[in-house]
């Protein structure tokens, strides 16, 4: 019995879903972040470094808090949860704000799919919009498999028929490439059919993080010096 | 347009037709193993004047830096010391001695809720900041309490900054039409005092709403302000977004 393992090349062809964000227009939040991604809509604000209460204060580093929430209920956060606060952890000089918190909230508008991925996405530009010292960038892709096919971005019905979806949080820096900091997976598979997805989804990264710069680019490049 | 920078961009330390760099400001730091590099930790526009190098970085959150002007809100007074909320993770707190002219027996008549305009002393990262109101020779030289009837509101720190540049005309053009107090704060926070207060709350919105406007503009945007203030007809071009 031979196994055949996806082709990343027959799948080049696939795109993500279009991307748009709008930064800083939560006037309370210190920064903010406004994302669509296909029909999937996040709004994540983040406050801070501030203040913490004792019983939480780390004293030689930042506390990370992050709260994500659904518009139905709260099923499925924690996972969400987990995946944000390492993608966070890795990428944010916490041994710089030591006894002060970050406090990352995520509300989910919309949903159509990849909710992870959007919400890794969405947490980043804050960040970004933040201005808090970071080592890096990072994003989040989701890829499904159906009948041996991999789907890059995959819309709800996609993922509700999927036999399993792969969430990455890949992160960039240009000191090194780029590198999967966290991942997590829904449902059976073959190693060999993750090496794929994973191999797709890191070539799909590139075009998330181009997507940023141009995002910052519209924003931090206005002329108010001379 | 000038080109941005993201965390994780290198850069190199050393630039053509530059003086050789000596300080690295804030955003950047150094590479470990690459001495003639730099990692871009903060996202902006990069600076070089003078052998310094830093990241334009646009926030909304203070941190507490030496030397820093800042405006406080009393928030409580403890024995000897007043707590000062500057808008940082921790509560400042300053000497009732800072003041000028201060002593033990005449001692500065602050209350719950004053503003103060006060210069951040001792700044790090594991202490509360500690602020004082006297320079070194015990002179205020403009800090202390904050009078009242003014207004106070709190913008992102790049607008302070670009407020206190030598290069910006803002307030100078503000400054032609309507005659008014103010005080910046490094930690985003804004003190105005007008005559009247129709005019405090058009320089608030004069400031507030100059925040993206590149300042080639600002002379037609001051003008357009005052035009609506005033009451005269200003003519709506089809670039002005409302």
């Amino acid at each position: 019995m031979e196994v055949c393992s996806p082709e990343v090349s027959s799948y080049s062809h696939q795109k993500l879903r279009s991307l748009r964000a709008q930064l800083s227009f939560l006037p309370r939040a210190d920064g903010s972040c406004a994302l669509e991604q296909g029909n999937t809509v996040i709004w994540c604000g983040i406050n801070g470094p501030g203040n913490v209460s004792s019983s939480k204060r780390l004293s030689d580093r930042l506390v990370i808090e992050v709260l994500y929430k659904q518009p139905h209920g709260l099923t499925d956060s924690v996972k969400i949860n987990r995946l944000l606060n390492t993608a966070l952890k890795y990428t944010i000089d916490h041994v710089h704000y030591p006894r002060v918190a970050l406090n990352v909230t995520l509300q989910l508008l919309q949903k159509d799919g990849c909710e992870a991925a959007a919400a890794l996405n969405a947490a980043c530009l804050a960040a970004l919009d933040l201005g808090i010292i970071m080592n890096g960038m990072f994003c989040g892709i989701t890829i499904a498999v159906s009948q041996g096919n991999l789907i890059l971005d995959p819309v709800f019905a996609q993922c509700s028929s999927a036999d399993t979806i792969y969430t990455f949080a890949f992160h960039s820096n240009e000191n090194e490439s780029t590198r999967m900091i966290a991942c997590d997976t829904d449902g059976i598979f073959d190693y060999s059919t993750f090496e794929a997805a994973r191999a797709l989804a890191k070539q799909a990264s590139a075009d998330v993080f181009i997507f940023y710069r141009e995002i910052l680019q519209r924003k931090l490049s206005v002329n108010i010096w001379k | 347009m000038a080109e941005i920078h993201l965390p994780g961009d290198i850069v190199f330390l050393s630039i053509p037709g530059e003086k050789r760099t000596e300080i690295i400001g804030c955003g950047l730091e150094r590479i470990i193993n690459n001495p003639d590099q730099l990692l871009v930790v903060q996202p902006g526009v990069r600076r070089v004047s003078h052998g310094k190098q830093w990241m334009a970085v646009h926030s909304r959150r203070y941190v507490p830096q030496k030397g820093d002007r800042v405006i406080g809100i009393v928030t409580s007074t403890h024995g000897e010391t007043f707590k000062i909320d500057i808008g940082a993770a921790d509560i400042a707190f300053i000497s009732f001695l800072s003041f000028e002219g201060a002593t033990r027996r005449n001692r500065p008549n602050l209350k719950v809720g004053d503003l103060i305009y006060a210069s951040v002393a001792n700044a790090t990262k594991h202490l509360e900041p500690e602020l004082t109101c006297v320079d070194s020779e015990g002179r205020a030289r403009g800090m202390g309490s904050l009078p009242s009837g003014g207004f106070m509101f709190r913008t992102s720190l790049n607008l302070v900054r670009r407020i206190l540049s030598p290069t910006s005309r803002l307030l100078s053009l503000i400054g032609k039409d309507i005659k008014f107090e103010i005080t910046s704060g490094i930690n985003g926070r804004i003190w105005i005092k007008g005559i009247n207060v129709v005019e405090m709350i058009a320089v608030y919105r004069i400031i507030k709403d100059s925040e993206f406007i590149p300042e080639p503009d600002i002379p037609a945007f001051v003008n357009k302000q005052i035009s609506h203030l005033y009451g005269f007809p200003v003519v709506d071009d089809n670039d002005n977004d409302e």
